[in-house]
């Protein structure tokens, strides 16, 4: 019982010396007993021979089974601790490179963290270019890393090294021992490296880049490695294709904000030409009246007036409401079109407030404005229409004349006719210095 | 393999060394009683069965100190000794 006791423990706790130690003294003490009884009864076997023989089987076997189990069951347990240091770690990347949109200090932090938090020697990340021939390397850790970024170091798609294979088959490659694996490309600049790892980066069913990594110990990458970087790479890959869009984004933000600046000066632009359009349009349609633009009432008359009094002047050069608060209390309020001022209105209130006074006399100068600016138009497409039917009249007298001179002569008539010249005259062909003479 | 490393098996571990030195105390305990009441025995032997019982006991309470480790190579020793002592067998 105390043997058995002893032997169980011894392969609980005891560390392999020490194990065996305590196996040799308790099965030696069995099997001295064995002995000793033998030798108590010379030239036959003590009856009880077998019984005391037994336990020199059992209590190896004991042992030996408790003593399996018991390093199967640490062995289990280390892989454990393992995997959640893995998962503990690869969550740890994911969580800080998550939250990283600026692409560049992204893969930088990624690289530093993975090599901390996976203790391993060197850390790199390589992106494919645009046309899909080489993988740049795009982020490295320590100087070894600014030495190799500063060189641009690249490696071809499809090369004999880790990082060009992986891009090829769009799967991870192991290389546990450098010394003897063909696919392995030396790197100056990494001497010490005796392992590497290299995982692809996916987006959707494209590689993407490739994460690269290396240990100075042989056979540094288990499968629980492998799996839990490749989650990181997966992890990198989202962030990477956050960090991408991100960046679109923010640039076609930028861009909208400069469209929309320039909209707003294209509209700006259009409103001061409409507003230039408008008042040329007007002075000129005045001066071609030359004649009073404007209407008084003098007891209960509508008469039609030129003069502009102070307050119809500041109204109209200000482009704002005058209140005048003298003996003759008056309004007066411009009247604007697109901004530009082509008339004013003064009136005098009467039951009305002041202020009900001026916001009326304002909605009616606004509609005024549009029906003024319409009537304008409708006279200017009238005296078009005009001028159009003149000419029809004088190209349709052509067709009763078969000769040049004849022609000449009905043309210069019908001008003189529908402009009122006093004098014209036409000619054929071109001036000539012969000509010139023989008129002097 | 260091077998005493700490780890997620260290608490069944403790236990079973606990069990172990307890059943001990319990046995050395039933032997001097059995010693006891059979008059042809020396005086010897229960002073070994006594020092089995009180070494025992005192890795039972090493055990719930922070000298976890060295009261479980205690135990081994121990018990070791224990099988080579001569008389350590119960009265059939």
């Amino acid at each position: 019982m105390i043997g058995v006791m002893a032997l169980v423990t011894a392969a609980i706790i005891a560390v392999t010396p020490v194990y065996f130690l305590a196996n040799v003294l308790v099965i030696g003490k069995v099997a001295l007993g064995g002995i000793q009884a033998v030798a108590a009864t010379p030239g036959d076997l003590p009856p009880t021979f077998i019984t005391d023989l037994s336990p020199m089987v059992i209590l190896p076997f004991v042992s030996v089974i408790f003593r399996y189990f018991l390093n199967g069951g640490q062995r289990a347990v280390a892989n454990s601790r393992t995997t959640t240091d893995l998962l503990q770690a690869t969550a740890d990347v994911g969580q800080v490179v998550s939250q990283l949109l600026d692409l560049d200090q992204l893969l930088e932090n990624a690289v530093d963290l993975i090599r901390t938090r996976f203790r391993h020697y060197h850390v790199q990340i390589f992106l494919v270019n645009e046309t899909r021939d080489q993988a740049q390397l795009v982020a490295s850790t320590g100087e070894i890393g600014k030495r190799l970024l500063g060189r641009g170091h690249q490696l071809a798609v499809g090369s004999q090294s880790v990082v060009g294979q992986v891009v090829l088959r769009g799967a991870a490659v192991v290389v546990n021992d450098i010394s003897h694996d063909p696919v392995y490309y030396s790197n100056e600049l990494l001497p010490e490296t005796r392992a590497e790892l290299a995982l692809p980066i996916r987006e959707g069913s494209q590689i993407v880049g490739v994460l690269d990594i290396q240990s100075v110990s042989g056979n540094a990458f288990s499968r629980a490695d492998v799996q839990a970087l490749q989650i990181t790479a997966d992890l990198l890959a989202t962030a990477i294709r956050n960090a991408r869009l991100f960046r679109e984004q923010a640039s076609t933000m930028q861009e909208n904000e400069r469209l929309y600046r320039d909209s707003e000066t294209n509209l700006r632009e259009i409103q001061r030409l409409n507003q230039q359009l408008t008042r040329s349009a007007w002075q000129a349609y005045q001066l071609e009246r030359q004649a009073s633009t404007g209407v008084t009432l003098e007891r209960d008359h509508v008469v039609p007036a030129g003069d502009w009094s102070e307050h119809l002047i500041r109204a109209g050069e200000e482009g704002r409401v005058v209140e005048a608060d003298g003996q003759h209390k008056s309004v007066a309020v411009p009247v604007m079109l697109r901004g530009e001022v082509i008339g004013a209105i003064e009136v005098e209130p009467g039951t009305e407030t002041r202020q009900e006074t001026v916001e009326m006399v304002q909605a009616v100068a606004s509609r005024l404005a549009l029906s003024l600016e319409n009537a304008r138009l409708y006279e200017a497409t009238l005296q078009a229409a005009a001028q159009e039917q003149r000419i029809n009249d004088i190209a349709a007298r052509f067709q009763s004349v078969a000769t040049v001179d004849e022609l000449l002569r009905v043309t210069l008539a019908e001008l003189s006719e529908t402009l009122g010249a006093q004098s014209g005259s036409i000619r054929l062909g071109r001036f000539t210095a012969e000509q010139g003479s023989s008129s002097t | 393999m260091n077998v005493y490393s700490r780890d997620e098996l260290s608490p069944l571990r403790l236990r079973y060394l606990q069990v172990v030195a307890l059943l001990s105390v319990i046995l050395g305990i039933a032997r001097v009683v059995g010693v006891l009441l059979e008059a042809s025995q020396t005086d010897a032997v229960p002073v070994l069965i006594i020092g089995f019982v009180i070494l025992n006991g005192a890795w039972l309470v090493m055990l719930r100190s922070r000298f976890q480790q060295q009261a479980g190579y205690g135990v081994l020793v121990t018990l070791t000794a224990g099988t080579w002592s001569p008389r350590w067998r119960l009265p059939r």
